[in-house]
């Protein structure tokens, strides 16, 4: 009896102790899961990788509009575009909001500090990231790679991905280079490895200079203008990009490339990108189906109130600023209930800023005209309403300054582009946004001709540039075009495209107490100097805690 | 339904057939049992010894039995009190049994056996589920508050269905759960037990509940291991028991009532205001010029009920068996909010072999179905008061045909304006969300004592607990919700749970002389399953896809190897010794196995000779512990450690990469942290048990220290080395500690008297002491939610001071001592206000001391009792107030208005509040409360034939004494921020029990 008691528990014990140690060895369950190994065992999904990549500008997640990978509450707001674009113009002269958020406050008054400023954590980390997921897409398509997945047959088609995959990494680092100066440099080996080092300005733009120069030379494996369709970038976006740095290369390295940044614009331009005919066809609901896009945009970040969802972007540059009274009175001016979807009544522009554009006939109080101001004989570039608003500047009203709607939901013939497809869908936007356009190239064209004659534009090309660009606006053209001109058309041409803060930077007004705009540096007038470290930005606190290879930008 | 009921049926039936005890012919005696006081008995067992003829004792304590002759030997016995015996013949008139000392401490249960009160070396506080001094109880949970020194718990909000917050000792850790492990019937339940079911404790009927053991220091937690870092709680439900079948029912019936709501203007309150300080917003006011006047807090609540019935049938027979059913319609006290619970729990318990083989079988059925509103809470505040609740035709009749249904809601340019607030009664009627979960728990365990070696035990324990719940949510076609949508979906979703579990140990006891030895050795194996499907259509015709979510599906498994050596002296000196090695699949190989154990002793010094025949002293006894406990349970992630790359099936988040705009979804590498192991928490506990003149006066005082080190944390990692912006690592360290008394006082005992007081209070301190980041200007981990409508944190974990404490600007105030808007203290002096002024409060939601208090008291058949329990030191964030602070509003810029609350308005308060000032210290409010929980009298009827009555009656949530001005200064919320909360009502109840 006792012996076969022994045994009946030595045989219960064995079962049961025996039955799997192995369980602890699962792995994810899902289909939509993968490893690093079997991630890419499908040939599409390499485009599906370098698809987030592509649309990291955009994207805050891979799921949903409203859920973001930042642990933002507000998804919008952690959206890398519409940081980037608060950074460039907020900080600058044309654009104020009157929501009262504390990061925006610290923005339009100059004063941000080290703490953590969303818009700083957004634009940074979000850089690092794509270029950590861009390093990543290299380490995973090296050739050695395809051929042990047995994807050897594909190295011609993943070349031309990788140089995309480089563009966007460059892309990113050039952000960093320009807001924060000294940034990480993750590269592929710190993947899991040691943190990134550190990198400064100088070196940064050295780097990027050798990067772009290899994408953008004639046998690389980047696409050409035309080799992959519209909005992923090509050889042009290279140069687009040399041509933006070597403008501003003073400013990063303190070494002037003006003959670099007009032969990189002319480059472009002979690429065959041509103007869009009409100049607000290029922001309007439509801007892909009314064809200015593919005309005109060399490099653009792409929306779709059904597909590529997002609430940060266009569909916050389009809602951001009208007040419901706004909304539907200028609704009523096209013969539509409104023009947004949305009003939020939060982003204003001083007069200061809006005095830029020749308008005619500006008043001010009327309950008869909408914009305040004769819009058939002014700039076709101005875009904008007085209605209900003071001209004296008040950050602490609503009604107060111009409200902008270069961005709506209108499409290029005056409808209200929504309720197509889903409904429900119309508050978000299908514009997409530019990052560089044909514009932008011939206006550095002209800068940098300016800047090697003293000032002054000289090359026959540059005038008739310009002109072409006077032309679309519906005004005259100057006489002589000296470079303050200069920053000033830019004013007007890329009003609300980010490219205020980095031209008033290169022409030393940003800091300069004789350049006052409403609300620099705090004051309403003005009329103050700002410190020279605030043309960069600081390095974000969490990551100068987590990675000790860094060090705080001087001064803050 | 009904085949299930014929079932039930069926299986009752086969109990009933249980061998009859016909009369015999024989010696009749009589009598009756009453304790030392003279009290009767009631339920006693006069049992013929040797055989099974006997019987239980009236209401009077009064018994007659006939025995088979005048020598038959009698015996008396009931739980609690020594058994006596006499000889039939000498049948005295009056039996006077005595509690039995080894029954006072009662054997408690603990992880993987049992053991005697007084043979206990951990902390470990044992509460019987009692009929008496309660009124309606629809959780678990409510029963244990207030009860337990250390043991705090937040009762869920109003919501019916919602979750308590139950804490042992405060929190150890940070991002992993701090939930204790709920142990039912040796079946460990999963947190997540579908919708309406946010409370593991929810799983299990209140009624069916014998007792709760709350275990709370290591050295009784760590023979759980891995899950047993926050204490474990362990339900032991009733089993069958007595002679012959009894019945017992028991049913309630309550209404509920919100016991304050927050007062806001009323409709000629708030024209006046806007007239004279935003007279630009007067024509937003009313309909057409006519002012109406809506309260819409009274319109969205309601006095809601509550009714409870349990049946249950038991017996103590040849298989022992109890079958119990319930069911429990619990109404919100907002318009549209409903719990249904039906659940049926059975049990059998039979012996075999001389009672060498046990078999308890234990089986739970729940289901529930629960509805919500789209919680009004929030509009209802703000909704302008001058509208009227429907838009109405030219007849005054409800028009239908305008848009949202006909509820009066903002309108801009024919459509909703998307910026105002839903009409409260579109959001309770508008909306449809409701779900219904079948869940079910239930164990087999096996327990043989082998046969020639007695002091051995084999136990085997299989279990599962399996959840499913179905749910669907939309809006009602042409709501305002529906309309503003985007995009506007029905959406169907189905959650299912398993969990498995298979645990053996052997038990091996053993005495020699005044040595007494107890070894246990197991193993448990437990496999965790979740899966969620979701498909969402759209809203208009319900049939078109939208999207449908691939199923996400997900588990983990724990291997654990455990054992216990408990060795006593005399029952004077005791040591536990226990182990165990827990392996989770959450981690990776090298990092796979914790090992936590756990050492105790005590000393029984009222065991020892100077005491023995002490009067005074009747239970004195101290105790050291010491113990490492793990924590596994670090989030949704279960799979954190692997490189894993995930492809979208988003519709709307996919990228325009191929020809004429074709777009792709997104495939991403996520963030991992291949080096995440266990977090560990090391407690050592020091403690006294005490009772006095015979236990009239008891208590326990108790101190802990908890160090809780390789804390799990989201923190943010060097960017550009991973693919996230945080990951969940090994981050620091915490300390809890505390000191907790509780003592229970008899101050009268008599015939017709019984009067018991008890109490107990925790003192707390918790602090982070250590964090990742060696750096002394590390901000620390940011945390608690944005105060804004925007991004934002509203505290902080940083070293040296308690978890979520806020971090703020500091309030400046002007020479009178108001608040001035907008205006902060330049904390670093360099003359800007910015994110760097902030500072660190010193201030959170951790009280410094907790504490509970109850009265009882018997009058003959009556009995009357007092439950309250209260906080101090606890301060939260009022972003209600901050809401209601200054009378400025842009929102007539944006084509609507919302009301204002005079109590809240600040003087000069009329700019926006800056973002800067809805971060201000401010908003921190002391939130000391003491609340009445419950205030309960009962009567029991006298009724022949072992028929017991009782009717009771009851107010819950009676009053709240606090200083805090917002609606009530308890709040589940971890983070202290107190936003609109669920009111909790008061509940009136009159409650039935009939047992016979």
């Amino acid at each position: 009896m006792k012996i076969i008691n022994k045994i009946l528990i030595l045989s219960f014990a064995a079962i049961l102790f025996s039955s799997c140690l192995k369980d602890l060895d699962t792995l994810p369950l899902n289909t939509t899961d993968f490893t690093s190994e079997n991630a890419y065992a499908n040939e599409e999904n390499y485009l599906k990788a370098l698809s987030y990549i592509n649309g990291y500008y955009m994207l805050v997640g891979q799921d949903d509009p409203g859920n973001n990978d930042l642990g933002f509450s507000d998804s919008g707001q952690s959206e890398f575009l519409r940081q980037w674009f608060n950074l460039n113009e907020m900080t600058c002269d044309g654009l104020k909001c009157v929501w009262g958020d504390s990061y925006l406050t610290e923005l339009q008054h100059d004063s941000w500090g080290t703490g953590s400023n969303d818009a700083l954590v957004a634009v940074y980390t979000r850089a690092v990231k794509a270029i950590a997921l861009a390093n990543e897409f290299l380490l995973q398509t090296t050739d050695s790679k395809l051929d042990a997945r047995g994807q050897s047959g594909i190295k011609g088609e993943i070349a031309g991905y990788r140089a995309e995959a480089r563009f966007h990494r460059a892309m990113f680092f050039y952000v960093l280079m320009d807001e924060f100066g000294n940034p990480p440099f993750p590269m592929p080996e710190n993947i899991g490895g040691e943190n990134p080092s550190r990198i400064t300005r100088a070196d940064l733009f050295k780097w990027l200079e050798t990067e772009l120069l290899d994408l953008g030379s004639d046998n690389s494996a980047m696409p050409a203008k035309g080799a992959v369709p519209y909005p992923r970038p090509t050889k042009g976006s290279v140069w687009a990009l040399l041509s933006r740095m070597y403008l501003n290369a003073e400013v990063y390295t303190g070494t002037a490339r003006w003959q670099d940044a007009k032969d990189a614009a002319q480059k472009v331009i002979e690429m065959g990108y041509t103007l869009a005919p009409k100049y607000s066809d290029m922001f309007r609901q439509d801007n892909t189906e009314n064809g200015s896009a593919e005309k005109e945009f060399i490099f653009a970040i792409a929306y779709d109130r059904v597909s590529t969802q997002s609430w940060g972007g266009t569909s916050t540059f389009a809602s951001a600023s009208l007040s419901e009274d706004a909304n539907l009175k200028l609704g009523a001016e096209f013969g539509l209930p409104k023009i947004n979807g949305e009003n939020w009544a939060g982003y204003h522009v001083p007069d200061d800023y809006v005095a830029r554009f020749d308008l005619n006939g500006v008043v001010w109080g009327s309950k008869t005209n909408v914009f305040g101001y004769d819009r058939a004989t002014s700039d076709k570039r101005a875009f904008f309403t007085n209605y209900g608003s003071t001209k004296e500047f008040d950050g602490n009203k609503v009604s107060t300054g111009w409200m902008c709607w270069k961005f709506c939901g209108l499409d290029s013939k005056d409808k209200l582009a929504q309720q197509d497809g889903v409904p429900g869908n119309w508050k978000l936007s299908s514009a997409d946004m530019p990052v560089f356009r044909l514009a932008e190239m011939y206006l550095n064209y002209a800068e940098a001709d300016a800047r090697l004659n003293g000032g002054t534009v000289k090359d026959s090309k540059a005038l008739e540039y310009v002109k072409e660009l006077r032309n679309r606006a519906g005004v005259p053209m100057p006489t002589t075009i000296r470079l303050e001109w200069l920053l000033d058309e830019r004013a007007r041409e890329f009003m609300w495209e980010g490219h205020r803060r980095v031209d008033l930077i290169r022409f030393g007004k940003f800091t300069d107490v004789n350049y006052p705009w409403t609300l620099k540096g705090g004051i309403l007038n003005g009329k103050i100097a700002i410190p020279s470290y605030r043309t960069i930005f600081p390095i974000i606190q969490s990551d100068l805690s987590s990675n000790s290879n860094l060090i705080q930008n001087e001064g803050y | 339904m009904n085949r299930f009921l014929s079932f039930i049926v069926g299986l009752i039936g086969l109990f009933l057939i249980i061998p009859d005890m016909s009369a015999q012919n024989g010696y009749e005696i009589r009598g009756t049992v009453t304790d030392k006081t003279g009290q009767p008995v009631i339920g006693a067992t006069v049992l013929e010894k040797g055989t099974t003829n006997g019987l239980s004792t009236d209401i009077d304590g009064n018994y007659t039995l006939k025995v088979s002759s005048a020598d038959a030997v009698v015996e008396v016995s009931c739980i609690g009190y020594k058994t006596v015996t006499f000889v039939a013949k000498t049948n005295p008139a009056k039996v006077v049994i005595e509690e039995d000392t080894m029954y006072l401490d009662d054997v408690v249960v603990i992880g993987y056996g049992s053991v005697k009160k007084s043979d206990m070396t951990g902390s470990v506080t044992a509460i019987n589920a009692e009929e008496v001094n309660r009124g309606a109880v629809t959780s678990p949970s409510s029963m244990l508050l207030g009860k337990v020194s250390g043991l705090n718990i937040t009762p869920a909000n109003g919501q019916p269905g919602a979750s308590s917050t139950i804490r042992i000792r405060g929190a150890a850790s940070l991002t992993a759960s701090n939930d204790p492990l709920i142990v039912i019937d040796g079946v460990p339940v999963t947190k997540d037990g579908g919708a309406g079911m946010g409370d593991p404790l929810a799983t299990v009927n209140p009624n069916d509940i014998e007792s709760y053991s709350v275990l709370k220091d290591a050295s009784a937690t760590a023979i759980y291991g891995s899950r047993a870092s926050n204490g474990v709680i362990i339900i032991t439900t009733k089993k069958g028991s007595g002679k012959g079948i009894h019945v017992s029912y028991s049913g309630s019936v309550s209404a509920k009532q919100n016991r304050d709501v927050i007062k806001m203007m009323n409709s000629d309150q708030f024209f006046n205001y806007i007239q004279e300080h935003r007279p630009e917003a007067v024509g937003l006011l009313g309909v057409d010029g006519t002012m109406y006047d809506t309260d819409w807090q009274k319109q969205i609540y309601r006095i809601g009920i509550n009714t409870d019935h349990n049946i249950s049938l038991y017996s103590g027979g040849v298989v022992p068996f109890r079958v119990s059913m319930g069911y429990n319609l619990d109404q919100a006290t907002i318009k549209v909010g409903d719990n249904q619970r039906g659940n049926i729990d059975v049990s059998l318990s039979p012996k075999f072999f001389d009672d060498h083989l046990s078999i308890n079988l234990n089986a739970k059925g729940v289901y529930q179905h629960t509805n919500w509103a789209n919680n009004p809470v929030e509009s209802a505040l703000s909704f302008d008061p001058t509208k009227p609740i429907y838009f109405t035709d030219a007849d005054g009749n409800i028009d239908k045909s305008v848009i949202s249904n006909g509820y009066w809601n903002w309108i801009s340019a024919g459509v909703p304006n998307t910026m105002a607030a839903a009409n409260p009664l579109s959001s309770v009627y508008d909306y449809v969300n409701y779900g219904h979960t079948y869940r079910g728990v239930g164990n087999l365990q096996i327990d043989y004592k082998v046969h020639g070696l007695e002091a051995l035990r084999a136990n085997l324990n299989l279990g599962m607990d399996i959840a499913k719940t179905n749910g669907t949510k939309y809006n009602e076609i042409g709501s305002r919700g529906s309309l503003t949508s985007a995009p506007d979906l029905y959406e169907k979703y189905q959650n299912f749970n398993k969990n498995m579990l298979l645990e053996a140990y052997l038990d091996y006891n053993e005495t020699w002389g005044k040595h007494n030895f107890n070894a246990m050795a197991g193993y448990s194996w437990q496999h965790n399953y979740i899966k969620y499907e979701n498909s969402q259509y759209y809203n208009n015709d319900r049939a078109t896809e939208y999207h449908i979510a691939p199923v996400n599906a997900k588990e983990y498994y724990l291997i654990s190897f455990f054992g216990r050596l408990n060795y006593n002296y005399d029952s004077r000196y005791l040591f536990t010794f226990t182990a165990r090695g827990d392996a989770s699949s959450r981690f990776s190989p090298s990092n796979r196995w914790g090992f936590f154990p756990a050492a105790a002793f005590a000393w029984n010094i009222a065991n020892e000779e100077f005491l023995k025949e002490n009067r005074t002293v009747s239970a004195l006894k101290f105790r050291l512990g010491w113990g490492r406990t793990g924590q596994q349970d670090i989030g949704d992630d279960y799979y954190p450690y692997i490189a894993r790359y995930y492809e979208s099936a988003s519709v709307t988040m996919q990228y325009p990469m191929g020809a004429d705009g074709k777009s792709y979804n997104l495939l991403s590498p996520l963030a991992y942290n291949p080096n995440i192991k266990w977090e560990t928490t090391e407690t050592y506990n020091v403690g006294l048990d005490f009772g006095f003149l015979n236990d009239r006066i008891t208590g326990t005082v108790e101190a802990y220290y908890r160090n809780t080190f390789d804390l799990l944390n989201n923190i943010s990692i060097p960017l550009g080395s991973n693919f996230g912006k945080q990951v969940i690592s090994n981050i620091g360290s915490m300390v809890n500690k505390g000191i907790e008394l509780s003592a229970n006082f008899v101050p009268v005992e008599t015939k017709d008297w019984n009067w018991k007081i008890g109490g107990n209070i925790t003192f707390q301190d918790v602090k982070i002491t250590k964090l990742t980041n060696s750096d002394e200007t590390y901000l620390g981990v940011e945390t608690g939610p944005s105060m804004g409508a925007n991004v934002g944190f509203s505290s902080l974990h940083r070293k040296g001071f308690a978890p979520y404490t806020y971090y703020m600007y500091q309030q400046l105030y002007d020479a009178e001592g108001k608040p001035v808007q907008n205006a902060f203290v330049d904390r670093n002096g360099d003359g800007k206000i910015n994110a760097d002024d902030r500072y660190m409060t010193g201030c959170s939601a951790t009280p410094w001391a907790y504490y509970g208090i109850s009265t009882q008291v018997r009058y003959k058949n009556w009995d009357f009792g007092i439950n309250g329990h209260g906080s101090i030191g606890a301060e939260l964030v009022n972003k209600v107030a901050l809401g209601y602070s200054s009378s400025y509003s842009d929102n007539w810029t944006k084509g609507y208005i919302d009301n204002l609350c005079a109590k809240w308005l600040l003087p000069g308060w009329h700019a926006p509040n800056s973002e800067n000032q809805k971060y201000s210290d401010l908003w921190i409010e002391d939130a000391t409360f003491f609340k009445i929980d419950d205030i309960n009298l009962g009567y029991t009827f006298n009724m022949k034939n072992n028929l017991k009555l009782r009717l009771a009656g009851s107010v819950q949530n009676v009053f709240t004494f606090t200083k805090y001005s917002g609606l009530d200064p308890e709040i589940n919320n971890i983070d202290g921020v107190d936003n609109y909360v669920y009111p909790r009502p008061r509940l009136y109840t009159l409650r039935l029990n009939i047992t016979f």
